[in-house]
């Protein structure tokens, strides 16, 4: 407390308590050594004794001032430390302690200021390291988040300057398998060539390398600075997909070292930016291929879009004028046209997205004239992008005649040869780009395979319908006593000439011969084939007029011989003697002709005992009888009608002779109508050939003897009727 | 077709009691067996001392006409009226004896073999050389005496005579019967196929219809005095032809008649 009262420090306070603690017990000491002598010695001295007595009093006084300077003396300093400790506590590593005592105490406060020193720097190379290591997080996620590749490099290189502390960086990116490398980024100077080769090899080590600046020679570099160049591996997974190279100024080699902190970044940064450049190339990639594949799904789509304008079942006109309308929608166009050179060899339009008749007849040019006639005469696609600046003094006409500012011209061509033109223009000057050229290119194309089969197939098809519709005659209404009807239904759908065909002719005896025959095949070559057969037959029903089985062998084997094989033929043949009705027949593998009797209950069908002809093989045939009444109709077919789908089935002989039941006794005329009737009428059926039908009425015919029908027996095959 | 050889109920010659029921010309079969009964139920009203059916006429009987025969002797007993068959025709005679009821109707035992002739060689169906008629009808019982006629035509055609003539005439009827009675779901519109095909060692008749599965094998030999409703045709088939086959779901049923065509016939 009486330390406290003077304000002494706990070192003071302690020196003086010693300093009291010694003097006072002397002092009492010397006080009882003077009561004792008091009594026993003289007052002198006891005078002495008391001035001793006061002497000791103030040297003890004394004693206790100079213990407090000194101890005052000893505490300042140790007091400074402490403040000084108290302030490092809370992270102020500035504060320094001043002690020139010499003594201890001095070393103490020397020691003291060495660790703050010393902490003071580790501090500030802790708060660099986060802060670097702040700085690349943030340009490890800048580098990731840019997705173009030279921009992700740029980026790269800046952060290696502003965080890394380097003065200039490039970042080289390694060319596929050739162990060179290309800049893709950079910050601060340009990079030397010297740099490309830091870069090659640290591409080839995968290591980080440091390399000085003047130990490379550079011209550019003086003697003073030696600047350090730094070539960082840009490591992904297991491959080095390139280098960082950096340049750093006023660097020690030792801060740039693998171990030290900056080295380690370095390292670590590496890795960063060969992820981020690795995602940049991947996105560019997949980016470049939508693009290239964004291009052709417009492309297809466009196409497709012209290819769904066209349907099978139009006409070439229709289709040709349903191209140029896509063509022209395709293309976002005002006009599209579809020229084709006439008989004089003008280029005239023969179909447009517009129809419009005095266009057609206003444009009309020789090949060569304007860009459509080049693009013809030459093969090849012309563009004109405003054709008011035309050379052709016909295009600048028309542009004032039609209003088409901007065209486009590609060649319809055929193996060498152009079958026509497509023209695409625009109302106002446009500049055709070449994904238009690539669309219109490829229109082109399938339309010129589409005419070109058009004019092949319009060709066949007229001279194969001319000579079928020779050869198909109308049967006569009426020959030789028997009434006839006949149908003759194309199979439109199926757009090519079928083989059906059927002959009535009256033969010398007065019978009447009936044919009806199936060849092979469609086209123009099933029409010879019928016109070969029906005229090769002819000679031989009048050479065997009572012997339709004689006739078919010889034809059989006169085809065998003259086709080869080629072709055959089914062909049911009667001959009819509308007098007794005995119908005489032979079939070769055609369809069984129908006798319907007994008021259309009974069906008689006259079936073959032989292939078709001309197949190759040398059937026998044989001629079989039967005899009908009057009333009785013969009912020829070809497999059209039985071939007929209903629903999900074939017709068949059971659903033709249903419908032919139906009919009940009625002559040929109305069966033949009641059959195609019901055929049309069935939403289901669907007609997949041509369908020829005939019918034989016997309406004047005598009464038959039942006994004549069995007359024939054992009548056998041709070969033993020639015999 | 059914014009009575006799106006009805006239009196026999020899036997001044009895009264002729007159068969129709031709055939006795299924289109005009009820006719006969219905004519000689009207003879058996006027009490003749006896009925006698005359057949001289008649070229071909089937189950049918057996059955009507056996209806009007069994209706003439009940009367107490005595029951005989006039003249019988070579063909009716063999029928007869064939479904065994030759005792039952008193008709002598013809002298020709009754019984099928023995199997015969393989038929190859598809191989070339077989001549063929093939017929399709709707199922009308006009239609079945015209269809019976083609298959002799045919057979005629192909060289048969004499028994087998009739043998193959009452077997195809049968077969065309069957074929309208059972296997004609929609009389009138229901389909009927008829094959004849013959080459020189036989003759094959197809019937082939409409009708539902049945079982072939129910049919059982004909007892006079179990009036059975049917199962006689398939019985009589079986009799009259050396080969029967059935088979089912082709659709329909289709039966197969063979007749072996024995040289020297």
């Amino acid at each position: 407390m009486v330390a406290r009262l003077f304000g002494l420090g706990s070192i003071r306070r302690k020196l003086v308590l010693a300093m009291v603690a010694a003097v006072v017990p002397a002092l009492l000491v010397s006080v009882w050594h003077d009561l004792a002598s008091d009594a026993r010695t003289s007052a002198a001295d006891q005078a002495q004794h008391r001035l001793t007595l006061c002497l000791s009093l103030a040297a003890a006084g004394l004693g206790l001032v100079v213990v407090f300077v000194a101890g005052n003396k000893l505490a300042h300093p140790i007091r400074r430390l402490a403040h000084a400790a108290d302030a490092m506590a809370v992270g102020d590593y500035r504060k320094r302690v001043k002690v020139v005592t010499g003594d201890e105490l001095q070393a103490l406060a020397e020691s003291f200021n060495a660790l703050g020193r010393s902490l003071a720097r580790h501090e500030a190379a802790a708060r660099h390291q986060s802060e670097m290591l702040a700085g690349m997080a943030e340009a490890a996620r800048m580098a990731s988040s840019t997705l173009h590749l030279n921009e992700c490099g740029r980026v790269i290189a800046k952060v290696m300057c502003s965080h890394l502390g380097a003065r200039d960086a490039t970042v080289f990116r390694s060319l596929a398998g050739e162990g060179e490398v290309k800049p893709i980024g950079r910050c601060g100077k340009r990079a030397r060539s010297a740099w490309r080769l830091v870069a090659r090899r640290a591409v080839e080590s995968h290591e980080q390398l440091m390399i000085s600046e003047r130990g490379l020679a550079q011209p550019g570099a003086g003697p003073g600075d030696d600047a350090i160049l730094v070539g960082v591996p840009l490591s992904s997974g297991d491959k080095t997909i390139g280098a960082i190279v950096a340049r750093f100024e006023g660097v020690r080699r030792n801060d740039l070292q693998p171990g030290s902190v900056r080295g380690d970044l370095l390292h670590t940064f590496g890795v960063h930016a060969a992820a981020a450049i690795s995602n940049a190339e991947a996105y560019s990639q997949s980016e470049e291929y939508s693009e290239v594949l964004g291009e052709w799904v417009d492309h297809l789509s466009a196409v497709m879009q012209v290819a769904d304008a066209i349907s099978p079942s139009l006409t070439l006109d229709e289709t040709l004028e349903a191209l140029a309308k896509a063509t022209a929608a395709a293309l976002s166009a005002d006009l599209c046209c579809i020229f084709r050179p006439d008989r004089e060899g003008y280029l005239v339009i023969r179909a447009c997205s517009r129809p419009d008749e005095r266009l057609v007849e206003k444009v009309r040019f020789r090949p060569g004239e304007t860009e459509t006639g080049r693009a013809f005469a030459e093969r090849r696609t012309v563009l004109c992008r405003d054709l008011r600046k035309s050379k052709s003094a016909l295009s600048r006409r028309l542009v004032e005649q039609i209003g088409m500012r901007a065209m486009i011209s590609t060649p319809m061509v055929v193996g060498d040869r152009a079958i026509g033109a497509i023209t695409v223009a625009s109302a106002k000057p446009r500049q055709f780009m070449p994904r238009d050229i690539r669309l219109l290119t490829s229109i082109s194309l399938h339309t010129a395979v589409i005419v070109r089969n058009a004019d092949l197939y319009t060709r066949e098809w007229s001279i194969a319908e001319t000579l079928q519709s020779n050869l198909v005659s109308e049967a006569p209404e009426e020959c030789c006593g028997l009434r006839f009807a006949c149908r003759y239904v194309p199979a439109w759908e199926e757009a090519r000439i079928g083989g059906d065909f059927y002959d009535v002719t009256p033969l010398p005896d007065g019978k009447v011969a009936v044919v009806i025959g199936d060849v092979s095949g469609k086209g123009l070559s099933a029409a010879i084939h019928l016109a070969a057969c029906k005229y090769m037959m002819k000679p031989l029903m009048f050479a065997y007029p009572d012997d339709p089985a004689a006739v078919l062998t010889q034809l059989n084997r006169a085809m065998n011989y003259y086709f080869n094989g080629s072709f055959f033929v089914t062909v049911f043949y009667g001959a009819i003697d509308s007098e007794t009705g005995v119908i005489l027949y032979a079939n070769a593998g055609h369809l069984p002709g129908i006798l319907i009797s007994d008021q259309g209950k009974l069906h008689s069908w006259l079936a073959g005992t032989g292939g078709p002809l001309g197949s190759g093989e040398n059937w026998n045939y044989q001629t079989q009888q039967v005899s009908a009444n009057p009333g009785d109709v013969l009912l020829l077919y070809t497999d059209g009608v039985t071939d007929m789908s209903v629903g999900d089935c074939v017709l068949g002989i059971e659903g033709l002779e249903n419908i032919v039941f139906e009919a009940g006794q009625c002559p040929g005329s109305e069966l033949l109508s009641h059959v195609c009737n019901r055929l049309a009428s069935d939403s289901d059926s669907v007609q997949r050939d041509d369908i020829a039908l005939l019918a034989a009425s016997f309406e004047g015919v005598r009464e038959s003897h039942p006994a004549s029908l069995g007359g024939i027996g054992g009548k056998g095959s041709v070969a033993q009727r020639q015999s | 077709m059914e014009k009575a050889l006799l106006p009805n109920g006239s009196p026999d010659s020899r036997n001044p009691g009895a009264r002729l029921v007159p068969a129709p010309e031709n055939s006795l079969c299924f289109e005009n067996a009820n006719g006969l009964v219905e004519s000689a139920q009207g003879l058996l009203r006027q009490r003749p001392a006896e009925v006698v059916v005359e057949l001289g006429k008649v070229e071909l009987i089937d189950s049918s006409g057996l059955r009507a025969l056996l209806h009007i002797r069994r209706a003439c007993e009940d009367a107490g009226v005595l029951f005989r068959l006039g003249s019988v025709s070579q063909c009716v005679d063999r029928i007869i004896a064939m479904s065994k009821l030759d005792s039952v109707f008193g008709v002598p035992r013809p002298h020709g073999d009754t019984r099928p002739a023995k199997p015969g060689p393989a038929l190859d169906l598809q191989a070339p050389g077989w001549r063929i008629h093939e017929y399709c009808a709707v199922s009308d019982p006009s239609v079945i005496s015209r269809l019976r006629e083609r298959a002799m035509q045919a057979a005629i055609e192909a060289g048969a005579q004499g028994d087998m003539l009739c043998d193959i005439q009452v077997a195809v009827g049968e077969a065309l019967t069957n074929a309208y009675k059972h296997g004609s779901p929609r009389k009138g519109t229901s389909q009927i196929q008829m094959r004849c095909m013959s080459c020189p060692a036989a003759i094959v008749v197809e019937v082939q219809d409409e009708g539902p599965v049945f079982d072939p094998n129910g049919a059982s030999i004909p007892d006079p005095y179990k009036m059975r409703d049917h199962g006689m045709g398939i019985y009589l088939m079986r009799e009259a032809m050396d080969l029967v086959e059935f088979e089912s779901g082709c659709p329909g049923n289709r039966v197969r008649m063979v007749k072996w065509l024995r040289n020297g016939d």
